[in-house]
C-alpha cells in the first residue's frame, strides 16, 4: 500500500468508518512504514486532546439578554400586523366592494365642488318676476306692499 | 394485534397528555420546539438554556474571541426564533441551531476580511519538513501522552499540547476549520456536519481529510522529539 493511500485511510480510521479489510491494509502499512506510524501517532494524540478539552465556561447568562431582545422582536411584529391586518384575505372583499361607491362619491363630489356659476333655471325667473303688481291677486292690506316689491330688480333682469 | 395498538396509541396520547404537567427542563426538544412554534416564550427560553453554552463554545473555537463569541451566540438564538416558523423538524433543533451558528462564524470571518483585519497565518507560510517523519529512524516517545496517571508534569504538557492543538486549528482555512470543530470538538456525526454544512457526507470526509494533513505539518515540530 502507497503511504498516501494510507493517509487516506487513517484519515477514515479516525472517524472509526474503514472496513474490515481496508482496517487490515493499514495496519499492516503501519506496522512496516515509520513515517507513517509516525503521522498516524500524530493525529490519535491529536484526536485525543482535543476530545479531553474542557469547554469554555459562559462568562454570563445569555438568556435574559436574548429574551428581551426576542420580546423587542415581537413588539415590532405586533405593531406591523396592526396595520396589515385591514389587508388581510377575510377584509379585501369588504374593500373591493365599497372601491366602487367610495370612488363615485369622489367623482360627484369633486364635480359639485368645481361647478361653474351659471344662471338660475327660467322657471325660477317664471316664479320671481313680476312686471306688474295688478297683475298679481294680492289681499287689499298687501297691494302697498306688492307695489314696492314690484319696483325691486330681480335677479338677471335686466333694467 | 389491534388491541396491542390500541394499548400503545393509548400509552402515547398518555404521554403526550402528561407532558404539560412536567416543568420545561424535562420537554424534549421537540415539544419545546413545538411549543415555541405556537408561541410560547418560555419553551423558547429553556432551548436557549439548554444549548447557549455549545454555541458559544463552537462560535468561541472558531473565532478565538470571548466577544465576538457572545455576539455570534446571541444573535444565532435571536435568528433562531425569526425563523422557527419555518423550521419543519427535518433535522434535529440542534443541527439546525447549529448551521444557523456556523453561518454566523462565517459571515463574521469574511467581513473581517473585507475590512482588512489582520489574518492568520497561512499555511503556505510555514515550512516542515515531512523528510523528518519519513526519515526519523525512532518513534517518537510521546511519554506524556500514555500517562494515565494524575501526574502534574505530564496534565501540564498535556494542557499545553491542547492549546498547541487549538492555535493550529485557528489557522486552518474556514471550510476545513467548520468540519475540525464540529467532528472533533462537538463529537457530530458526518450526516450531521453535511446538513449542517450544505455538502455531502463525502465533501465532509475529503475536507476532514485536507483537515488533519493541514494539521500535522502545523503540529509536527511539537510532537517530534
Amino acid at each position: 500500500m502507497r503511504c498516501e493511500r494510507a493517509r487516506e485511510l487513517m484519515s477514515l480510521m479516525l472517524d472509526e468508518i474503514l472496513t474490515p479489510e481496508q482496517r487490515r491494509d493499514l495496519e499492516q502499512h503501519l506496522g512496516e512504514c515509520v513515517g507513517c506510524r509516525a503521522e498516524w501517532k500524530l493525529l490519535k494524540t491529536a484526536q485525543r486532546l482535543i476530545a479531553t478539552t474542557k469547554p469554555a465556561p459562559m462568562p454570563y447568562d445569555l438568556v435574559p439578554i436574548v429574551m428581551e431582545r426576542v420580546r423587542a422582536i415581537e413588539r415590532e411584529q405586533t405593531k406591523t400586523t396592526l396595520w396589515l391586518n385591514i389587508f388581510r384575505p377575510q377584509w379585501r372583499w369588504l374593500a373591493a366592494a365599497t372601491m366602487p361607491i367610495m370612488l363615485a362619491l369622489a367623482i360627484v363630489g369633486i364635480r359639485l365642488w368645481h361647478a361653474p356659476n351659471s344662471e338660475p333655471p327660467e322657471s325660477i325667473y317664471w316664479s320671481a318676476h313680476v312686471t306688474n303688481a295688478a297683475e298679481v291677486a294680492v289681499a287689499p292690506e298687501l297691494v302697498p306692499i306688492s307695489i314696492a316689491l314690484s319696483s325691486l330688480p330681480f335677479a338677471g333682469e335686466k333694467q | 394485534m389491534k388491541r396491542r395498538a390500541s394499548r400503545h396509541e393509548t400509552t402515547e396520547q398518555r404521554v403526550e397528555t402528561w407532558h404539560q404537567f412536567l416543568p420545561l427542563s424535562q420537554w424534549t426538544d421537540e415539544r419545546l420546539v413545538e411549543a415555541a412554534q405556537a408561541g410560547n416564550q418560555d419553551a423558547f427560553a429553556e432551548l436557549v438554556r439548554r444549548y447557549q453554552s455549545k454555541i458559544y463554545n463552537l462560535a468561541l473555537r472558531y473565532t478565538n474571541d470571548s466577544e465576538t463569541a457572545i455576539d455570534i451566540t446571541q444573535d444565532a438564538f435571536v435568528r433562531a426564533w425569526q425563523m422557527l416558523p419555518k423550521f419543519r423538524g427535518e433535522a434535529n433543533f440542534y443541527t439546525w441551531l447549529y448551521r444557523i451558528a456556523m453561518n454566523l462564524c462565517i459571515d463574521r470571518h469574511r467581513r473581517a476580511l473585507v475590512r482588512g483585519e489582520p489574518q492568520k497565518v497561512s499555511l503556505e507560510d510555514l515550512v516542515v519538513e515531512r523528510q523528518r517523519f519519513e526519515d526519523s529512524e525512532e518513534e517518537t516517545d510521546l511519554w506524556w501522552e500514555e500517562t494515565e496517571t494524575g501526574e502534574p508534569e505530564a496534565e501540564l504538557l498535556r494542557q499545553e499540547m491542547r492549546e498547541k492543538v487549538w492555535e493550529a486549528i485557528q489557522k486552518l482555512p474556514p471550510l476545513l476549520k467548520q468540519v475540525v470543530l464540529l467532528r472533533e470538538y462537538e463529537g457530530l456525526s458526518l450526516q450531521e456536519i453535511a446538513k449542517i454544512t450544505g455538502t455531502n457526507v463525502g465533501t465532509v470526509k475529503s475536507r476532514l481529510y485536507q483537515a488533519r494533513q493541514h494539521l500535522k505539518k502545523l503540529l509536527a515540530p511539537y510532537f517530534n522529539a
